[in-house]
């Protein structure tokens, strides 16, 4: 499609002669006078909110956003510490089950004190200490669900 | 950007982007909303280094847009003539505002914004095509299209060049 390249600075004024020649150029002028016309005109008159108001809300909006943001990041570590108790369970299960089992059968609170069972002490206190993070995880979990 | 020179920037442009959203929506309560919505996004995203000229352009950006984005995914085809009644000016609207109204109407929402930005705002085809998202050349095209189309319309009115000069 071929359009004037002067069309687009009618706006800036082409002189008149072309204007009267060119179809394009009749019409942007028409155009241009008629939104300048558009622009200038004071038959609308807008009830513009205050801007205090809007520096409040942007304020708002800002703030909504860093909340956000933060519960974004503890969401996140929520999901990581679950996703490394199952792990740890996983792992457990899998390759020392037979050895948990066995400890389990023969676990007194003689053999928890120091120097009880020595063989399996390790085992024991690992078992012990992923049940005691297990369950405090729980517990962190459902107190930040409460608020 | 500080309070003060937010309250600076948004009395000098606030009136006039109100008046861009009215054109392009054709109604003055979707346009208080998206001043509203523009001014916010605005102050939260605009960055306060940059020289008025492209704060002003930025402005105009996110206006255009929005209003756009909103005639767009309300599929709504917002007739100017019909709902010329909704201006906060309200009724008693003169024959000549009659006469703009149904002018505007007989463009799209994207011819209205495009033809502001030409001929009010006096952006060139380039500074068009990065607000409408198309390409220069279309945009040449484009607004030659809407300025026949209206021509048209405003030669019928007995609003032509000479009218209008």
């Amino acid at each position: 499609m071929s359009v004037c390249e002067r069309s687009h600075d009618v706006r800036r004024g082409v002189d008149d002669r072309h204007v009267t020649e060119c179809r394009d150029c009749r019409d942007a002028a028409a155009v241009h006078g008629f939104f300048q016309r558009l622009a200038t005109a004071d038959d609308l008159a807008p009830s513009l909110p205050d801007p205090r108001v809007l520096l409040l809300k942007a304020e708002l909006v800002r703030r909504g956003e860093t909340d956000l943001r933060e519960s974004d990041g503890a969401r996140w570590a929520g999901v990581a510490i679950w996703t490394a108790i199952a792990i740890s369970w996983l792992v457990a299960l899998t390759w020392k089950l037979d050895e948990i089992r066995a400890v389990a059968e023969r676990l007194t609170i003689v053999e928890l004190l120091p120097g009880g069972a020595a063989a399996n002490a390790i085992l024991v206190v690992a078992v012990v200490g992923l049940v005691a993070f297990t369950v405090f995880a729980v517990a962190v979990h459902s107190l930040l669900a409460e608020l | 950007m500080d309070d003060h020179a937010f309250e600076a920037f948004y009395r000098k442009h606030a009136r006039q982007t109100w008046a861009r959203l009215y054109r392009i929506t054709g109604d003055g309560a979707a346009a208080d909303d998206l001043l509203q919505r523009a001014f916010l996004r605005f102050l939260t995203e605009a960055d306060a280094a940059r020289s008025e000229g492209e704060l002003v352009a930025f402005l105009v950006r996110i206006a255009t847009n929005l209003a756009l984005d909103d005639l767009r995914k309300e599929r709504r085809r917002h007739s100017v003539g019909e709902s010329e009644g909704t201006s906060p000016a309200g009724a008693g609207q003169s024959d000549l505002r009659r006469d703009v109204a149904k002018a505007l109407a007989t463009l799209e929402p994207r011819e209205r914004a495009m033809l502001w930005m030409a001929h009010v705002d006096g952006f060139s085809h380039a500074e068009i095509a990065e607000v409408v998202a198309v390409g220069a050349g279309s945009v040449k095209v484009l607004l030659h299209r809407a300025r026949r189309k209206l021509a048209g319309v405003l030669e019928r009115m007995g609003m032509g060049p000479e009218a209008t000069r």
